[in-house]
C-alpha cells in the first residue's frame, strides 16, 4: 500500500470516548478516520465516503451493529456493499452469533478489550487480507 | 339286756333304739357269734340292695368283698373280745355285684349278763363323696396353676402336678407338710393363710414359691376356705398365679371347672362373663368392688346398665359377636356410689368344643391413670403452637392439635383414623419419611407441603420421632410439623434477588468494560506517545493508572464469570482432567518465567462436565498456588486425584504461605481476601468461581492448610457414571 493513498477507516460507536480512543489509535497509526456516533450515521457516512473498513460497535441503540451490518452489507450500491466491517464487542461472541455475523458478510469480530498494540495489528492485516478481493475504489 | 326280764320303761327304751336304727340312713346290722346276720335295718337295706328278709340268716359274708373276708374274720373276733372296731373306710359287695364305699365302725354287743352276743356294725355309704373327692382332684389337676388345699391347721391336704412343678417336690412329701414351707417369706405366707380362715378368703396377695433348686417364682396367692353344707370350715384351696407368664388365658377361661372360677376371682381386672342374651353370668371380686354391686345382685341382669353409655356398651358387645373380639374399647363403669370409672375393654367370645358360642368374656382394665396421663399428654399436645400429629405404626392418625387442625383444614373427628398420607401433595414422599423414622427413630427438617380441604398449600418441615412402650415396644410416632412457608418464601426472594443482581452484574460488568478499556487505552497512549514530556512521577502515575485499570479488568472479567456460572447451562462434556490441568499449569509457568515453580501432576481420573469452566477451576486453583508460594525460593505444587464412591476428589496443594484454618469458612466467599492487595494481588473473585463451578457441576470444594505451612485445595465432581445432583440452590 502506497503512503499517499491514505486508508480511510470508519469507527460507528454510541459512546465517544471509545470513538476517541479506536480514532486515537488509527490515527497514531496513520489511517485516516471518520466517526459515526449510531448505525443511520455510520451508514450515511459509508455511502457517502465509501471507507476501506468500517468498525461497527454490535450494542448500540436504535439500531444494533448486526443490524447495521446487515444493512450495510445488502446495500444497493455494490462498492458500500462491499466495504469490510469489523465488529467490536465488549465480550465474548457466542457461536450463534458469530456464525450470524458471518452470514451478514461481517469479516471479523474484535473484543474491545484488546491491547493497544493488538488492535491495530489486526486493523493492518484485516486491510490486507481484504484489499485483494474487494474492488477498487477508483 | 335280759330277755326274760322285760319292763315296760325297758321295752319303750328298747323301742326308741329301735326307731332310731330304722330311721338312720346308715346301714345297721347284727352279726351273730357265729357269723349270721341277724339284724338289718332300712339303711341297710338302702345300701347293700338286700331287703331284711333276704339277708337275715345269711351269712356276714353276704356283703363281704371276697378278698376282705379274712380282715372281716379279724375285725370280728376283736369285737367278740369286747373292743371296737373304729370307723375306717372300707368297701363292701353291693346285691348287684359293685362295690360300694363305705366308713364302717363295729362293735360288741352285750346282753344282760355282760356276755358278748354278737357285733353290731355301723356302715356309712361314702361313695358319693368319695366321687366328689375324684372330682375335686380332678379340678385340682386340670388347673395349670398351682392349687393346694390347706387344712386349718396350716398343712397341705392336696396339690396338683402344678404345684409340685413349682416346688420341685414329690406329692407324697407335699401332702402333710407345712405350706408355709415352699414361700421365700413363711411369715407372710402364714399371714396370708391365717388371713383367709379369719376372712373367708384372700385375694392377690403377693408371694414368692421356692423351687427346691432354688428357683423363685413371683405368684399372686388367691385362696377361699372351703365349707360343708353347714358351714363349718374344712380348709382352705388356695390358687396361686405364676405372674412372671400371665399366657393361656382365653383357653383357661372357657373351662367351667372351679379352677376357671378361681382364675376370674384372681384377675386384677374387672372380668364379665356374659351370655349371648347379654346376661351377665359369672363376674370376679374386681367386678363387685368397680360396680360397687355385690356378685348376687349382678349375675342375671343386663350387663349395659353398668355402664355410663349404655348404647355404647351394647354396641361393642354386638362387636365382639361380630368380630369374636374387640381390643382397647372405652367405656365408663358407673360404680353404685356414683363414681365413675374409666375403663378400656378388651373382650372375646368363648365358644364350647364344638364351636358354639358360649358368651363372651370381657376384661376391662382400669384406665383413669391413663387416662389422666393422656389427658395431661393432650394439653402439652395442644400446648404446641405447631401443628403436632401422633400416628400408629399402621399410618393411622392417633391424635392432632388444633394447630394441626386448622393447618388441615379438618375437624378432628375427620382427621382421627385417617391415613396421614392424604394430607400432603407428595403423599410418596411423606411414606418415604414415614418409613425412615421407623428405620432410624427419628427425622429432622423432612420438606413436605400439606394439602388443606379447601386446596390451600403450606410447606412444612417434619420433625419427627417413635415413641415406645417401656419394653422398647414401637406405638407409634409424634411428629411436629413447622410451618416453612414464610421461610420458603423468603428463600424463593432470595433467589430471584440474587438472579436478579446475576443479571446486573452481568450487564454491569458489559458496560464497564468499555470505558476501563478507553482509560487503559489512553493512558497507554499518554506513556507511549508523551514519554518526554512527563517527568519520572508522571510517568509512574500514568502506571498506576494502568495498573488499577487492569485490576478492575480482572475483576470485572471474574464478576461476569460469576453472574454467568449463576444462569449457564453446564454441558456435561468428557473431560481429560490430566493433560487440561497440565496445560493450565504450563501457561500460567511461561507467564511467570522468573519464578521456580515445580508443578508435579498425579494421574487424574477424567471426569464429566463443562471444560470451559473446569479450566477456570484449574487455572484459578493453579494461579492461587503459583501467587501464594511467591515467596518460596522453591514453588513445589502437586496435583492429584483419589477416586470415592461416588465422585472424584481433586487437589492442588502447595507449599506457600497457607492460611489459617479459622479463616477457612472465608475462603470462597465472594470479594474475600485474606492477604491485601499489596502482599498479593486478586480480586477475591477466584476462589468463589471455583466454589461456584464446582457445585454447579454437583461437586464441593473445601481446603486445608496452615498458616506459613502451605494450603491444600480440594474439588470433588461426581463420578462419570454416577447421577449428577443439584449442585445449585436456587434451581432444581
Amino acid at each position: 500500500m502506497a503512503e499517499i493513498t491514505l486508508k480511510h477507516i470508519l469507527i460507528v460507536d454510541d459512546d465517544p470516548t471509545t470513538r476517541r480512543l479506536f480514532g486515537s489509535l488509527l490515527a497514531r497509526a496513520g489511517f485516516e478516520v471518520l466517526y459515526g456516533k449510531d448505525g443511520n450515521e455510520g451508514r450515511e457516512m459509508a455511502r457517502r465516503l465509501r471507507p476501506d473498513l468500517i468498525l461497527l460497535d454490535l450494542h448500540m441503540p436504535v439500531m444494533d451493529g448486526m443490524e447495521t451490518a446487515d444493512r450495510l452489507t445488502h446495500d444497493p450500491d455494490p462498492l458500500v456493499a462491499h466495504i469490510p466491517i469489523v465488529l467490536l464487542t465488549s465480550e465474548d461472541l457466542s457461536i450463534e452469533a458469530q456464525k450470524a455475523a458471518k452470514e451478514l458478510g461481517v469479516v471479523e469480530y474484535m473484543q474491545k478489550g484488546v491491547s493497544n498494540e493488538e488492535f491495530i495489528e489486526r486493523v493492518k492485516k484485516i486491510l490486507e487480507t481484504t484489499q485483494k478481493t474487494a474492488p477498487s475504489a477508483e | 339286756m335280759p330277755k326274760n326280764d322285760v319292763s315296760p320303761a325297758l321295752t319303750a327304751e328298747a323301742n326308741f333304739y329301735a326307731a332310731v336304727v330304722e330311721s338312720s340312713d346308715d346301714a345297721i346290722i347284727e352279726i351273730s357269734l357265729d357269723a349270721i346276720i341277724v339284724k338289718w335295718n332300712k339303711g341297710a337295706e338302702q345300701i347293700y340292695g338286700y331287703t331284711a328278709k333276704e339277708a337275715i340268716g345269711q351269712p356276714a359274708s353276704l356283703i363281704i368283698p371276697k378278698d376282705r373276708a379274712g380282715k372281716i374274720s379279724k375285725s370280728l373276733a376283736v369285737t367278740q373280745k369286747g373292743e371296737s372296731v373304729a370307723n375306717h373306710e372300707t368297701q363292701r359287695l353291693h346285691k348287684n355285684g359293685k362295690l360300694i364305699d363305705v366308713s364302717l365302725r363295729m362293735s360288741p354287743i352285750w346282753d344282760a349278763s355282760e356276755k358278748i352276743i354278737g357285733t353290731a356294725t355301723i356302715a356309712r355309704d361314702i361313695t358319693e363323696s368319695k366321687k366328689a373327692l375324684f372330682y375335686a382332684r380332678s379340678v385340682i389337676e386340670a388347673g395349670l396353676d398351682p392349687m393346694i388345699t390347706i387344712s386349718p391347721e396350716g398343712k397341705v391336704t392336696d396339690v396338683n402336678e402344678a404345684t409340685v412343678h413349682i416346688t420341685g417336690v414329690p406329692r407324697e412329701k407335699l401332702i402333710g407338710s407345712d405350706f408355709m414351707n415352699y414361700f421365700t417369706d413363711k411369715e407372710e405366707a402364714l399371714q396370708g393363710n391365717q388371713q383367709v380362715f379369719k376372712e373367708g378368703f384372700i385375694r392377690e396377695y403377693p408371694l414368692t414359691i421356692r423351687h427346691i433348686s432354688g428357683a423363685l417364682t413371683d405368684v399372686l396367692y388367691n385362696a377361699s376356705v372351703y365349707k360343708d353344707d353347714k358351714g363349718n370350715v374344712f380348709g382352705a384351696i388356695a390358687a396361686v398365679r405364676d405372674i412372671t407368664d400371665r399366657k393361656k388365658v382365653d383357653e383357661q377361661l372357657h373351662e367351667t371347672s372351679a379352677y376357671a372360677r378361681s382364675f376370674v376371682e384372681a384377675s386384677l381386672d374387672p372380668l364379665f362373663i356374659i351370655s349371648p342374651e347379654g346376661k351377665i353370668t359369672g363376674v370376679n371380686h374386681a367386678t363387685e368392688e368397680i360396680t360397687g354391686v355385690t356378685r348376687e345382685w349382678l349375675i342375671d341382669t343386663d350387663f349395659f346398665t353398668y355402664f355410663t353409655e349404655p348404647r355404647k356398651a351394647r354396641d361393642g358387645y354386638r362387636q365382639v359377636l361380630k368380630k369374636g373380639e374387640v381390643r382397647d374399647y372405652p367405656l365408663s363403669i358407673h360404680h353404685a356410689s356414683g363414681n365413675i370409672t374409666d375403663v378400656s375393654f378388651n373382650a372375646s367370645v368363648y365358644k364350647d368344643a364344638i364351636g358354639k358360642v358360649h358368651g363372651i368374656f370381657a376384661m376391662a382394665r382400669d384406665v383413669t391413670d391413663t387416662k389422666q396421663l393422656s389427658l395431661y399428654s393432650r394439653s402439652l399436645i395442644e400446648a404446641s403452637l405447631d401443628p403436632l400429629i401422633t400416628i400408629s405404626p399402621e399410618g393411622k392418625i392417633m391424635d392432632v392439635n388444633e394447630a394441626t387442625i386448622r393447618i388441615f383444614g379438618v375437624s378432628r373427628e375427620k382427621i382421627i383414623g385417617t391415613d396421614f398420607l392424604n394430607y400432603f401433595t407428595e403423599p410418596q414422599k411423606a411414606r418415604e419419611g414415614y418409613e425412615q423414622i421407623f428405620k432410624e427413630g427419628s427425622i429432622a427438617d423432612y420438606p413436605l407441603t400439606i394439602k388443606s380441604l379447601d386446596g390451600k398449600l403450606t410447606d412444612v418441615l417434619y420433625n419427627a420421632s417413635v415413641y415406645k412402650d417401656d419394653k422398647g415396644n414401637v406405638l407409634g410416632v409424634t411428629g411436629v410439623a413447622r410451618d416453612n412457608t414464610k421461610v420458603k418464601k423468603a428463600t424463593e426472594e432470595i433467589a430471584s434477588t440474587s438472579k436478579e443482581m446475576e443479571a446486573f452484574s452481568g450487564s454491569a460488568s458489559h458496560d464497564l468494560r468499555a470505558p476501563l478499556r478507553v482509560i487503559d487505552g489512553f493512558a497507554q497512549m499518554l506513556v507511549e506517545d508523551y514519554a518526554d514530556k512527563l517527568d519520572d512521577q508522571g510517568k509512574e502515575i500514568v502506571t498506576n493508572i494502568r495498573t488499577s485499570a487492569a485490576q478492575m479488568r480482572k475483576l470485572i472479567d471474574d464478576l461476569l464469570v460469576f453472574s454467568r456460572l449463576g444462569s449457564q447451562e453446564i454441558k456435561k462434556e468428557y473431560v481429560a482432567m490430566g493433560p487440561l490441568a497440565t496445560e493450565v499449569c504450563a501457561e500460567l509457568k511461561q507467564a511467570v518465567p522468573k519464578r521456580n515453580v515445580a508443578c508435579t501432576i498425579q494421574k487424574l481420573s477424567d471426569s464429566r462436565g463443562d471444560k470451559d469452566t473446569l479450566r477456570l477451576v484449574w487455572t484459578n486453583l493453579l494461579s492461587n498456588a503459583i501467587k501464594y508460594t511467591g515467596p518460596r525460593e522453591q514453588a513445589v505444587i502437586e496435583v492429584g486425584s483419589k477416586d470415592e464412591k461416588e465422585s472424584i476428589t481433586y487437589y492442588v496443594k502447595d507449599n506457600g504461605v497457607g492460611f489459617d484454618m479459622k479463616d477457612v469458612s472465608k475462603l470462597f466467599n465472594v470479594f474475600e481476601r485474606l492477604h491485601g492487595v499489596e502482599e498479593f494481588e486478586g480480586t477475591g473473585m477466584g476462589l468463589a468461581n471455583v466454589k461456584r463451578i464446582v457445585e454447579r457441576h454437583g461437586g464441593t470444594v473445601w481446603a486445608e492448610g496452615k498458616f506459613g505451612e502451605g494450603a491444600t485445595f480440594y474439588f470433588s465432581l461426581p463420578k462419570i457414571n454416577s447421577a449428577p445432583k443439584t449442585g445449585h440452590l436456587w434451581r432444581k
